[in-house]
């Protein structure tokens, strides 16, 4: 999938980091892309270790680098998405996560709600339906975010 | 405190937002890192494909957080 958006411009650096970690790639582009047209500066995880990795170093380089939300497949390798949101808000309990899921089963959106999700998703996923979550929880405007501790 | 630590210490270099001292080499390849990681990142965004390139800069900026925490 091609998507060009205006990666020259110095305002690029100013967009609100998102993560995604998705371990599908082709959902994983579709994110990247529709949250990269939307305004976000996209970080993509193909499970929750990459995703952990990509918060730490992002708080590591200050807060216009630090993400402001999480979004995250329940099901992948390594550590999935119910783990890594617990290790994700432990880290930063103010950080909004959003699950997307193919196998949403109530069971599953009760634990995403009872760890902190603000949100929990089935997939085929309205991607549109996701973004009016994320603007909400994490508007385009929040630079003015604090350092993160 | 160990003496990477304190010499760093002497030096007088703190990472911005952290509690820990660390070394000026350290903190330069912080730099250089975070450099690459947004120039992969823009490349993205001009469609050219940089995934390799993105977690290499993350790969690279962990390996230096471990360092600095080590210290």
């Amino acid at each position: 999938m091609s998507t060009r958006v205006d990666g020259d411009s110095p305002a690029f650096c100013d967009r609100p980091v998102v993560i995604v970690a998705e371990d599908d790639f082709e959902m994983r582009r579709v994110l990247w892309s529709r949250l990269t047209h939307a305004g976000y500066r996209v970080r993509e995880a193909s499970d929750g270790l990459e995703a952990m990795e990509r918060i730490r170093c992002g708080r590591a380089l200050g807060r216009r680098s630090a993400p402001v939300a999480l979004v995250a497949d329940v099901r992948m390798a390594r550590m999935d998405g119910l783990e890594l949101l617990g290790q994700a808000r432990a880290l930063d309990p103010s950080l909004p996560v959003i699950l997307i899921t193919a196998f949403g089963d109530l069971e599953t959106h009760a634990a995403a709600k009872r760890l902190g999700a603000v949100a929990s998703f089935d997939k085929p996923l309205a991607v549109t339906q996701l973004l009016e979550v994320l603007r909400r929880v994490a508007p385009l405007t929040s630079l003015d975010r604090k350092e993160p501790k | 405190m160990n003496e990477r630590s304190r010499r760093s210490e002497q030096r007088g270099f703190r990472a911005q937002g952290s509690r820990f001292y660390v070394w000026e080499e350290d903190l330069a390849d912080l730099e250089v890192w975070a450099a690459e990681l947004e120039a992969a990142e823009r490349a993205k965004c001009h469609g050219r494909p940089a995934r390799l390139r993105e977690a290499r800069a993350i790969r690279r900026l962990s390996d230096v957080l471990d360092r600095m925490e080590r210290a």
